[in-house]
């Protein structure tokens, strides 16, 4: 916790120095101070960049973690799928076995004394 | 005629099943807008992270132009805030929700009806031809099939097709819900920690806000410098066209946070939304929910196309 909080107050110093730079340079007249404005407020842009990547890469394990626990939700959703659809093919079979019937008859007639 | 009167008992059973409510539950219906709206939520949250990478190669391609006489060419020096591999692993918790309300808004929505309705037409056509086939008038004469009997009993078939799916939502969907609740308060808050804060007076700025404010004061302050560099150089037109493009950057800065903070909100509401579904159909709770989590979708929504109009 103690650390959290010296990290976030190191975060603060550097961000209020890029704050003072960005407003020098949006008042400065002076091409060559801008230019070294410039390179000054990229030093600390990067400082504060690596500080933000640290803190983003603090949560991807936690992020890799959960892949699998979303894996298996949607596998339980994808059975539910799959077990509508079979309601569907059902009713498709039933169909095939009208149909078979149907020319079951016909094929019976050629046969049958009527 | 004792055939016609079984066809319409089975038939107006099915449809008193229908009418009863057995069939089509709430949760199917608040299941399906759920799926819709939290596909958009994510859609934005994807924007968002491409919204930092893309940005953060903008303001090294605008150094690049200030450096290039000085330093030339530095290839590793373009490239975008988040590591290939830190991104990959959120995509696919992305990707993942995404298939999770695609799936949940499918499952649940009328489309679920559809191959048991183009079947149950296939069935009519089939029974149909069967009580219009003349060798079966040869073979038993006794046996009678009209065509309306036919049609009825496909109808029923269809009813009964839909109640066994409704049935089936009923008893698995809740299940998937609850078991997926814990994992999306997880995914959002940790997509919650990863939108972070935009820094106030200097103060407690982390993680993409303040990355993209920074970034954003960074293509400002590069702007400023080619303008001071080549002050001599630009025509008054050129010059004017380069100042008017500060304050459109500083527009575009306030827009992206904005979206951000909108997106943020967004994962906040997703949660209570999702656990609401599982409420009582009496309690109102769900349908209110729902309604922040569009409005949500449709703010973050405006404030992209606002950026992307520039």
């Amino acid at each position: 916790m103690g650390d959290e909080i010296n990290q976030q107050a190191l975060r603060d110093k550097y961000q209020q120095l890029h704050d003072s730079i960005e407003h020098a340079i949006e008042t400065c007249t002076n091409a060559a101070i801008c230019e070294s404005l410039r390179e000054q407020g990229e030093s600390v842009d990067a400082v504060i960049t690596a500080m933000n990547l640290a803190d983003i890469q603090a949560r991807t394990g936690d992020f890799q973690n959960l892949i699998d626990k979303i894996k298996s939700v949607n596998a339980d959703l994808g059975k539910l799928k799959d077990e509508i659809a079979k309601i569907g093919d059902n009713i498709a079979i039933l169909g095939k076995v009208v149909s078979g019937i149907d020319s079951a008859i016909s094929a019976a007639a050629k046969f049958l004394p009527v | 005629m004792q055939n016609s009167k079984r066809v319409l008992f089975l038939v107006t059973f099915c449809c008193l099943m229908l009418l009863s409510g057995c069939a089509f539950s709430p949760l199917a219906k608040k299941s399906a807008a759920f799926g819709n709206a939290a596909s958009a939520v994510v859609r934005n949250t994807s924007t968002g992270y491409d919204t930092i990478q893309r940005t953060t190669i903008d303001v090294g391609v605008s150094s690049l132009v200030l450096d290039f006489d000085k330093s030339g060419f530095d290839r590793d020096k373009i490239k975008p805030f988040i590591p290939e591999h830190d991104l990959e692993i959120r995509q696919q918790v992305l990707q993942g929700l995404q298939k999770y309300s695609d799936d949940l808004a499918d499952t649940a929505s009328d489309h679920a009806f559809s191959s048991i309705d183009d079947q149950s037409q296939a069935l009519s056509k089939q029974l149909t031809a069967l009580s219009t086939n003349a060798d079966l008038k040869k073979i038993a004469p006794h046996v009678t099939v009209n065509d309306s009997e036919a049609k009825g009993l496909a109808t029923a078939v269809d009813v009964l097709g839909r109640v066994l799916v409704e049935q089936k939502r009923r008893k698995e969907l809740p299940k998937i819900i609850a078991k997926m609740q814990p994992v999306l308060e997880q995914i959002c808050h940790l997509l919650d920690e990863d939108i972070g804060n935009k820094p106030v007076n200097g103060v407690a700025g982390i993680g993409l806000r303040d990355q993209l404010w920074d970034e954003y004061d960074a293509l400002i302050r590069n702007q400023i410098t080619y303008i001071r560099s080549n002050s001599d150089k630009l025509s008054p037109a050129e010059k004017k066209a380069e100042i008017s493009k500060l304050p459109e950057l500083a527009q575009q800065q306030l827009d992206a946070d904005a979206a951000l903070v909108a997106t943020q909100k967004a994962l906040r509401d997703l949660p209570n939304a999702h656990k609401a579904l599982l409420a009582s159909d009496k309690d109102n709770t769900f349908k209110e929910r729902l309604q922040v989590l569009i409005a949500d979708g449709q703010q973050i929504g405006s404030f992209y196309s606002k950026l992307q109009s520039k």
